[in-house]
């Protein structure tokens, strides 16, 4: 039977900057095809100025990119979207608008590196629908802040914030929460800052975010609305967390 | 409320196949609101929106909780998925 023997780093804290999202309201909205056009409307490739900092480099990391596109229908109809990533399809679908209403689409790219082109196409059934705001930003997800020594004792979510904050259109926000996780389980959502004694954080790092990781990897989802463009979702995002890394004979 | 399915069948839709596809999903379920198909893992969700209506509520928990009903809903969707394939 080994003994084990601890090794313990020092307490680091890690914080995390989110760039400002790149945000569009076009002056005059543009009609939607009504069949697929052979260029997306709305586009933006992956730059590294784009993506989250962090004053500590992380073992694994996650990026996962918020793209969003809205318009409105006069009559009722159908939007129809396609995702793509670097020319090939991610994913398709389409969604009923009511008539005078917003729809706004929220997509996720799950896993973008930089130089990565990020598209979506729209169209519709109807002849009198348009879109006039895209917006676009990196988050980051699955974290894992050391390899060696992987086991985290603390682990402490310092400081939470909300991304990404819309400012164009007429915004409306509905929040997702943090997901934490230890060993791959699933710890109890937060939405404040929050501390544990012990987190080992594996394939699912020390948390996943809501929109784009926990939910709707490469799949996009519409919010409809008659007053707010864009109806769009906001993930509880973790900008400071405070770790001290324990490593014991053995795996951990 | 959402309903996913594993088609099992993971291919680019062209725009035309994507108006089929919208068409008979829209026909043979009225009450779909939106739906998503992601040619990399083959899933098909289904999106009835904030189902109001008691009775379509219980059906789609029912075709989630119950094996055979998801079964039977999925046999039913690759149905008209086989023929918009074929």
């Amino acid at each position: 039977m080994g003994r084990l023997t601890p090794l313990v780093t020092s307490l680091k804290t890690l914080n995390i900057t989110y760039q400002t999202p790149q945000e569009t309201l076009l002056g005059t909205p543009e009609t939607l095809p009504t069949s697929e056009p052979g260029t997306p409307q709305i586009g933006y490739t992956v730059a590294s100025d784009g993506l989250p900092s962090f004053d500590l480099p992380p073992y694994q990391k996650k990026f996962v990119a918020v793209l969003i596109g809205a318009g409105k229908f006069v009559t009722a109809g159908t939007v129809y979207y396609r995702m793509k990533k670097n020319g090939a399809s991610v994913a398709t679908g389409s969604n009923s608008v009511s008539a005078n209403y917003y729809y706004t689409w929220n997509c996720y790219f799950y896993d973008v590196a930089v130089g990565d082109v990020l598209e979506l196409a729209l169209w519709s059934n109807q002849t009198d629908s348009n879109w006039d705001y895209k917006a676009f930003q990196i988050q980051v997800s699955r974290l894992i802040p050391f390899n060696k020594p992987r086991l985290l004792m603390p682990c402490n979510f310092a400081a939470l914030g909300t991304q990404p904050a819309l400012t164009l259109g007429n915004p409306t926000v509905t929040y997702s929460s943090l997901n934490p996780y230890h060993c791959d389980l699933p710890l109890p959502s937060i939405t404040a800052a929050n501390l544990y004694g012990v987190l080992y954080p594996n394939l699912y790092g020390m948390f996943r975010i809501g929109f784009g990781d926990s939910s709707y990897p490469n799949t996009a989802t519409v919010l409809t609305s008659s007053t707010y463009r864009p109806r769009y979702y906001r993930n509880w995002v973790p900008t400071q967390i405070i770790v001290r890394g324990l490593k014991t004979e053995g795996q951990l | 409320m959402n309903l996913t399915l594993d088609t099992g069948i993971k291919k680019d839709l062209t725009g035309a196949e994507i108006a089929t596809l919208d068409n008979k999903l829209r026909t043979r379920i009225p009450q779909l609101v939106g739906w998503s198909y992601s040619p990399l893992t083959g899933e098909l969700t289904l999106d009835f929106g904030e189902v109001e209506d008691e009775a379509l509520k219980q059906k789609i928990e029912s075709w989630v909780a119950k094996g055979d009903s998801k079964r039977k809903l999925r046999f039913e969707l690759m149905e008209m998925v086989k023929q918009w394939v074929d």
